[in-house]
């Protein structure tokens, strides 16, 4: 890597040709000359703060005292120690370096006859402030959510973690962003092998742009193949924090509100803030709720196709007689039905993501209840199925993980055909081979259906929420070093100091 | 990966595989041999069972059923009998689901449809390996144990007799005994899947658990099943799970019900099978080392086919006689017996190099 020289000229000749400062607006390049020795600060318009650079480096520049006796090569060790009032300054020699320092969002003052660059943080560039979860909504948990700039999401981390065992390990990932990731670990809880083999992983990533932390996920997920997620994505710092307290290794992605962590099972993808922020009768029975609704949202559909096609002496004679009226008039099948609406429903989804907030929100109810009712009126569907796919859709909405209710869609489209193949015997032949192919998955070495399958410790926090005083230690999944949680959780309680 | 099996898994594993053989498999044989004292008989078949476990642990303490082969003279021999005998079990197991599932659910369908449609899971099973369908079966054992659980007390309340235990010999002696050395026959290989020590982690030096566990369930549920029919009635009774299913007290709510229950059956059956191929796919990989794995599952799954796609009725003596009468497990005499032997003289060599 090329070095800076004594020369001032040379150097803010190099870093020209590498900005390609002729055509590059961007590029500053402020020079001044105090007391007869040539000096310049480097920076980039708009990611590092103008005013700061004025206050603290230009204004003092301005107005130091000579030199004097100190040498030309140590003129820039006396610029940090004495004259620049920075928090952070540090001396650098390789031009890659100090380019990519100012590419941060920072500012470096060279100086004539010194071979060192003075480095200052100086990053002004605007980001979102910290707002609410878009998500990961909860009732009485924290709102606040991460946004775009790792220096914040690593502070709210540090804010809620205010220990010095939370260790962040800095890497940058591809050759062209340069985008910086920060490994995050509770040292002391953390596994080792853990760390390690995520930070093997991330090594090992080689592309030319790294834009967000979904795109990070696939690159470092032990089965991209596979329909269901292997990492965890959160937007929550609270959450986040909760996943370093039981051992686990989050990934933090500049430029993305996401949160990576791992090792993943899949009852954590079900679980949420609230659950814990609730008291444990609440928290369990809304955790009930949210866990039945998934597997309504699964198998209701294709359940409902199996009885009408191959089970119906399953259903009382008077329920039968009412679902088969409705389909006297509809000319679809059974099937074609659940499909075309699935479809519809999904569509519309889609569709109120992409519209601006209170048309997306209008555009829900018109697409349910008009095109719902419309299509009924029309003899296209039948009445009971639209109280089917409505509840299997709120059963969606339950779902916490973003990425888990998008493989809930997939494996409902594939059991509604399984149950048209070969009734219940098709739904019972699909679900033994999502259950094994999920039962062989790993994540960074913990098995997907741990602790129910196999066996590991676990607190008491899987379908129930147990009471917080019986939480003490740590669940084995991610195979924390420390296993103690919480000694005395009620420790003011006479029985329990005993 | 890691492929370690606990005692909860080798135990909801193991409980699968004992009523997919139990339960699944027709039990013509043993009530017409033994009338209503079938149950004397299973419990002196689980009592034998534990010995034979019992006397496993002692010879083999430490090592894996395929190490124990591996030293021993002609180990190419062995792994192939351990090779024919759990594709013999996946074979039977597989029958017998092609069997239940055109005979109750799809009796319209062509068998060959019926083996196409469970091709892809029996496949999936063998290709992940045991670890797999053991977490597997124990992810859906609980749910699984508690509907048969519903099912057989329902059943209990409905149509119990204690009578039914009574005359107590059933047909007399020679037959009590004849239909106790056949209800070991079921289950005597069952100590040939414990015996895959390096598989079970965490069971210590005894790993009596995972078998004593799942045999003490199969016996309840199999005792249960014996106080639900009389002598005459359950002489007709083929595929008494199934029969157990229709017999519960669901009636009153639903038209039938027996649809339902294969949520509960088939991935029991699914495991039988899966377990045949992994362990049968595991014993050629101990004969033929050089050959990749994952390939090995093939021939088993293959053989599992072809012996189990043709039903009772159009299969050929040979076939059925080995199949229904579970004369497959005798194939576990040839592996004892050098173990036992080795084991005297072992003990022998020990004595001596004492004395001397």
């Amino acid at each position: 890597m090329p070095s800076l020289g004594y020369c001032i000229a040379d150097n803010l000749e190099t870093f020209q040709e590498l900005f390609h400062a002729q055509r590059n607006c961007d590029f500053i390049i402020r020079e001044l000359s105090p007391y007869g020795v040539r000096m310049a600060v480097l920076y980039i318009d708009g990611m590092a703060s103008r005013t700061n650079i004025e206050d603290m480096v230009l204004r003092p520049l301005m107005r130091m005292r000579p030199f004097g006796s100190i040498a030309p090569a140590g003129r820039a060790q006396a610029l940090m120690d004495m004259v620049l009032p920075t928090g952070t300054g540090e001396l650098e020699t390789d031009v890659m370096k100090v380019a990519n320092f100012i590419l941060d969002g920072n500012c470096a003052v060279l100086c004539d006859g010194s071979g060192e660059a003075v480095l200052a943080e100086m990053q002004g560039f605007v980001t979102r402030s910290v707002d609410q979860p878009l998500i990961e909504n909860v009732t009485f948990g924290p709102h606040e959510a991460f946004n775009e700039s790792i220096r914040t999401n690593l502070t709210l981390l540090h804010r809620t973690l205010r220990t010095p065992d939370l260790v962040t390990e800095m890497m940058e990932i591809g050759s062209t962003s340069k985008t910086k990731v920060a490994v995050v670990y509770l040292s002391g809880v953390a596994n080792p092998d853990t760390v390690n083999e995520f930070k093997r992983r991330l090594s090992g990533v080689k592309v030319d742009k790294l834009l967000s932390i979904g795109q990070l996920q696939q690159l470092i997920e032990d089965r991209p193949g596979r329909l269901l997620p292997q990492i965890l994505q959160t937007e929550r710092p609270d959450r986040t924090a909760s996943f370093l307290m039981d051992g686990m290794v989050a990934v933090v992605c500049d430029n993305s509100p996401y949160v990576l962590a791992a090792p993943a099972t899949f009852l954590t993808f079900l679980h949420t803030p609230d659950d814990h922020a609730l008291r444990w009768q609440y928290g369990s029975f809304i955790r009930v709720v949210r866990i039945l609704g998934f597997f309504l949202s699964l198998l209701l559909p294709a359940v409902y196709n199996a009885l009408l096609l191959f089970h119906q002496e399953l259903l009382p004679t008077d329920l039968l007689t009412s679902i088969l009226e409705g389909y006297t008039l509809v000319p679809l099948s059974v099937t074609l039905e659940l499909v075309l609406m699935d479809f519809i429903f999904d569509l519309i989804n889609e569709a109120s993501l992409r519209m601006p907030g209170s048309m997306g929100s209008t555009l829900g109810i018109v697409g349910g209840l008009v095109l719902g009712q419309a299509a009924v009126s029309a003899n296209l569907i039948s009445p009971m199925l639209i109280i089917i796919v409505s509840v299997a859709g709120l059963g969606l909405f339950a779902v916490p993980s973003y990425p888990l209710s998008l493989a809930l869609r997939i494996a409902r489209l594939v059991l509604v055909i399984a149950s048209t193949v070969a009734g219940f015997v098709g739904i019972a032949l699909a679900l033994c081979f999502f259950i094994g192919s999920s039962a062989a998955l790993e994540s960074f070495g913990t098995p997907y259906f741990a602790p129910l399958a196999p066996h590991m410790r676990h607190n008491g926090d899987l379908f129930l929420r147990l009471p917080e005083r019986f939480q003490k230690k740590r669940p084995g999944m991610a195979h924390p070093l420390k296993t103690n949680a919480a000694p005395a959780p009620r420790g003011w309680d006479k029985k329990e100091g005993k | 990966m890691n492929d370690s099996i606990r005692t909860p898994e080798m135990t909801v594993l193991l409980a699968s595989i004992l009523t997919a053989q139990w339960f699944s498999s027709t039990g013509n044989g043993f009530l017409d041999a033994c009338g209503n004292a079938v149950i004397w008989a299973i419990l002196a078949a689980g009592l034998l069972l534990t010995l034979l476990s019992l006397l496993l642990v002692r010879l083999a303490p430490k090592r894996g059923l395929l190490t124990v082969c591996q030293e021993r003279k002609g180990f190419f021999l062995f792994p192939l009998i351990s090779f024919a005998l759990f594709s013999l079990l996946a074979a039977t197991a597989l029958r017998d689901t092609l069997s239940m599932l055109s005979t109750f659910l799809l009796p319209h369908t062509p068998r060959w449809f019926l083996l196409l449609m469970l091709l892809p899971v029996i496949g999936l099973a063998g290709w992940l390996g045991i670890a797999s369908v053991a977490r597997s079966i124990k992810l859906v054992g609980p749910a699984l144990l508690a509907l048969y659980a519903v099912v057989l007390v329902l059943s209990v309340w409905n149509q119990g007799d204690v009578y039914n235990f009574f005359p107590l010999l059933g047909n007399g002696v020679p037959a009590l005994g004849k239909t106790a050395l056949s209800a070991l026959s079921v289950t005597a290989w069952l100590p040939m899947l414990w015996i895959d020590k390096p598989q079970l982690e965490g069971t210590g030096r005894a790993g009596m658990r995972a078998p004593l566990y799942a045999t003490a369930i199969s016996l309840a549920g199999y005792i249960a099943y014996g106080l639900l029919f009389s002598g005459g009635g359950a002489a007709t009774t083929t595929f008494p799970l199934h029969r157990l299913s229709a017999a519960g007290g669901f009636s009153h709510s639903f038209q039938r019900t027996h649809a339902l229950f294969v949520f509960a059956w088939l991935p029991v059956q699914v495991a039988a099978v899966g377990a045949g191929i992994c362990y049968a796919a595991r014993s050629l990989h101990a004969a033929l080392p050089a050959a990749p794995g994952r390939i090995l599952v093939i021939p088993p799954l293959a053989l599992a086919c072809a012996l189990g796609f043709r039903d009772i009725e159009h299969s050929p003596m040979w076939l059925n006689t080995l199949l229904q009468t579970n004369l497959q497990s005798l194939l576990v005499l040839p592996l004892l017996l050098p173990m036992i032997v080795g084991k005297a003289a072992e003990r022998r060599r020990e004595k001596e190099a004492r004395h001397a």
